[in-house]
């Protein structure tokens, strides 16, 4: 009697495909990653490796730099990325297409193009710096390239339509009354923005935020290319722990912090957004 | 209502955008896959390979290499596997990847390697466990063999070397306008912030800190003072960078005048008209040599792998090597073209001993503690 109610279509299990395609190729690799970390020298279970991570100074200074250029490159991208969902929204239906198109591009182009681009750009003797120099703004060159703050605004242009679209879907969720409603009632521009719009975009915000934050702390291709050896973050850490050294439960045991740290900021970000969608109710 | 209808607008507008980045993405990918062949010289090769073994099937099989990517990939699609497919009617298939990442593609399935032969750089292939991954080459297999110079000839061993890359220093003759003479050269003050070397990791700059350990006093396994000049060094360094192919990029920006290099890399570049030029220091340079192995449990036969194997040790292919890619010969019938010779002499055996062959052994025991000691000292 049971049998039948079984193979009742339910909506969960509409998800089955995907849950376990994520179970065998996502899951079962990530608990191998995670039994290799505990591995010590000999062969043991130890906590070695966790152990041998945090009493290294020059890795904690990379877990920080990590962690500080996720959180500078977040808002970054939302500063700059804010403003150009908001002007999505207002612009006119027939000019919306070009303007997708026109956040989208910088996701069309590989990122390791964009990256030596990026290389060209902030050079010494690169695009950056000859302008500064031919307005008479600096005399030396800055150093860019191979600095933290040069890694930081590659990335945050290579990130940039990620935290745009969301927002642009949760500016168009606003019901156009609300601001209308506003206004009838004496409330300014501002202070319909800043106590109407913002508000009830925080749900689009805070996915952007997380998605370029996640993106961020784990590239790859941009901070070893444009940091170099010089400044140091998780994932080259790893690379060169795993790929290079041969020292694979060290690495696992890096990509296990770095995982940690994503959830962290995940799970704040979420309880956040708890709270935001309770207030946008 | 009015509920209803925002929930589907958002719905399509979603779609939209997920369709979208869906489609962009899978046109980025299939710009990836189909770069490889824009060549049209490969194309014309593999097509040439593909008539070749389609006329003796019969004696023919499939055989999968790997090859370094760049300069390599390009010279074993165009000369090896033409060559390979002409003495043997079989078909040999490339896949590019960095030594570090075959070696960790055979590592993930020993028991059905992805691959039948490795060509790789030696000092990375010397630091894995070589029992458990490849097999003896079986040297009487291969009719080349006795042409190798007889520092390369040994009856016991897991494949030849099948160049010679020449490390020296590369710089810019506009702005460093007398040619530096020693390593010593990179400390002058002249080039204050305008120095690069590779990240540590890469095998260029563990032969760099060899050569300036050896002219401080130190050994094969004690780079102490090798560690003491690079701190003395980071004034003048523009960059530490993460691989050759960034350290190109920052030459022909002009970011980068003077550092260390391969000869291949920089004649390579100098025929692109990049302002660069390569010395040998007065102390000597060092060799990075690539090597071939047979895999352990390869999906072809083992005649086939020591065929291609040959093929890469043989005078004509060589030959085409030297000419270019620079990469010197291991084969000692491969004459020594002029553009070479002016640098380094035209004798094979002259010039070998002004390279230092490394000792892969003693540095594989010490790289982990090496790469994160240097990254301790370049750190900003």
């Amino acid at each position: 009697m049971k049998i039948p109610k079984l193979f009742a279509p339910r909506e969960s299990q509409l998800a089955l495909p995907l849950a376990i395609f994520l179970h065998l190729f996502y899951v079962a690799p990530l608990i191998v990653l995670l039994a290799s970390s505990f591995q010590s020298r000999e062969g043991g279970v130890s906590l070695g490796q966790y152990l041998q991570f945090f009493q290294d100074a020059v890795n904690l200074k990379v877990l920080a730099d990590t962690f500080w250029l996720g959180v500078q490159v977040t808002i970054g991208c939302l500063i700059l990325g804010y403003p150009v969902a908001y002007l999505y929204h207002y612009t006119p239906a027939k000019w919306k297409g070009i303007l997708t198109f026109l956040i989208l591009l910088p996701l069309l182009t590989s990122s390791v193009v964009r990256t030596f681009g990026w290389v060209v750009i902030l050079g010494r003797q690169g695009l950056m710096n000859s302008f500064l120099q031919s307005f008479g703004l600096i005399e030396e060159p800055i150093r860019l390239l191979f600095t933290h703050k040069g890694v930081m605004i590659a990335m945050t242009q290579i990130w940039l339509p990620l935290m745009i679209l969301p927002i642009i879907a949760s500016l168009a969720q606003i019901d156009p009354r609300l601001a209308a409603a506003s206004a009838s009632l004496g409330g300014g521009a501002w202070r319909t923005f800043w106590q109407i719009t913002l508000p009830l975009t925080l749900p689009g915000i805070i996915s952007g935020c997380l998605l370029v934050f996640a993106l961020t702390v784990s590239s790859f291709v941009t901070p070893s290319i444009i940091g170099g050896g010089q400044v140091m973050y998780m994932p080259t850490l790893i690379y060169q722990q795993g790929v290079v050294l041969l020292n694979r439960p060290f690495a696992a045991a890096i990509s296990a912090i770095l995982l940690v740290m994503v959830l962290i900021v995940v799970f704040a970000f979420s309880a956040l957004g708890q709270r935001s969608r309770e207030y946008v109710r | 209502m009015s509920n209803h209808k925002r929930f589907r607008m958002t719905r399509r507008a979603m779609l939209g955008a997920t369709l979208f980045t869906g489609a962009s993405l899978a046109l980025k990918g299939c710009a990836n896959g189909s770069n490889t062949a824009t060549n049209p010289d490969t194309e014309n090769s593999a097509g040439d390979a593909a008539a070749d073994s389609a006329t003796n099937s019969l004696a023919g099989g499939t055989l999968i290499s790997t090859t370094l990517p760049g300069s390599w990939e390009q010279f074993n699609r165009n000369t090896l596997v033409p060559k390979f497919a002409a003495e043997t009617g079989a078909e040999a298939s490339l896949v590019t990847a960095v030594s570090a990442d075959q070696i960790a593609k055979l590592q993930a399935s020993p028991n059905s390697p992805p691959f039948d032969v490795v060509s790789l750089d030696s000092g990375v292939f010397e630091g894995v466990p070589k029992e458990e991954l490849f097999q003896k080459l079986p040297v009487d297999l291969l009719q080349n063999y006795n042409d190798l110079a007889d520092q390369f000839k040994s009856t016991d061993t897991w494949g030849p070397l099948i160049g010679v890359q020449a490390v020296g220093i590369a710089y810019n003759p506009t702005v460093v306008t007398t040619p530096p003479t020693s390593w010593a050269d990179l400390w002058n003050d002249a080039y204050k912030g305008r120095v690069a070397l590779m990240a540590m990791r890469n095998n260029h700059t563990i032969g760099f800190m060899q050569q300036i350990a050896k002219m401080n006093g130190g050994s094969a396994d004690n780079l102490d003072p090798a560690f003491a000049a690079l701190e003395e060094l980071v004034p003048n360094l523009a960059g530490v960078v993460a691989n050759s192919g960034a350290l190109i990029t920052l030459f022909e920006q002009g970011e980068v005048v003077i550092a260390p290099h391969d000869l291949n890399s920089v004649r390579l570049l100098q025929e692109k008209g990049v302002d660069i030029d390569w010395v040998l220091p007065q102390e000597g340079g060092f060799a990075l040599t690539p090597i071939m192995s047979i895999v352990k449990n390869p999906t072809a036969s083992v005649e086939l792998a020591a065929a291609y194997i040959d093929a890469a040790l043989s005078q004509d292919v060589q030959t085409q090597m030297v000419e270019t890619n620079y990469v010197l010969p291991t084969n000692k019938n491969v004459p020594i073209p002029a553009e070479i010779a002016q640098k380094l002499g035209d004798d094979l055996d002259a010039i070998l001993t002004k390279l230092e062959l490394l000792d892969w052994a003693t540095i594989n025991q010490n790289r982990t503690e090496w790469v994160e000691q240097f990254d301790r000292i370049v750190q900003v």
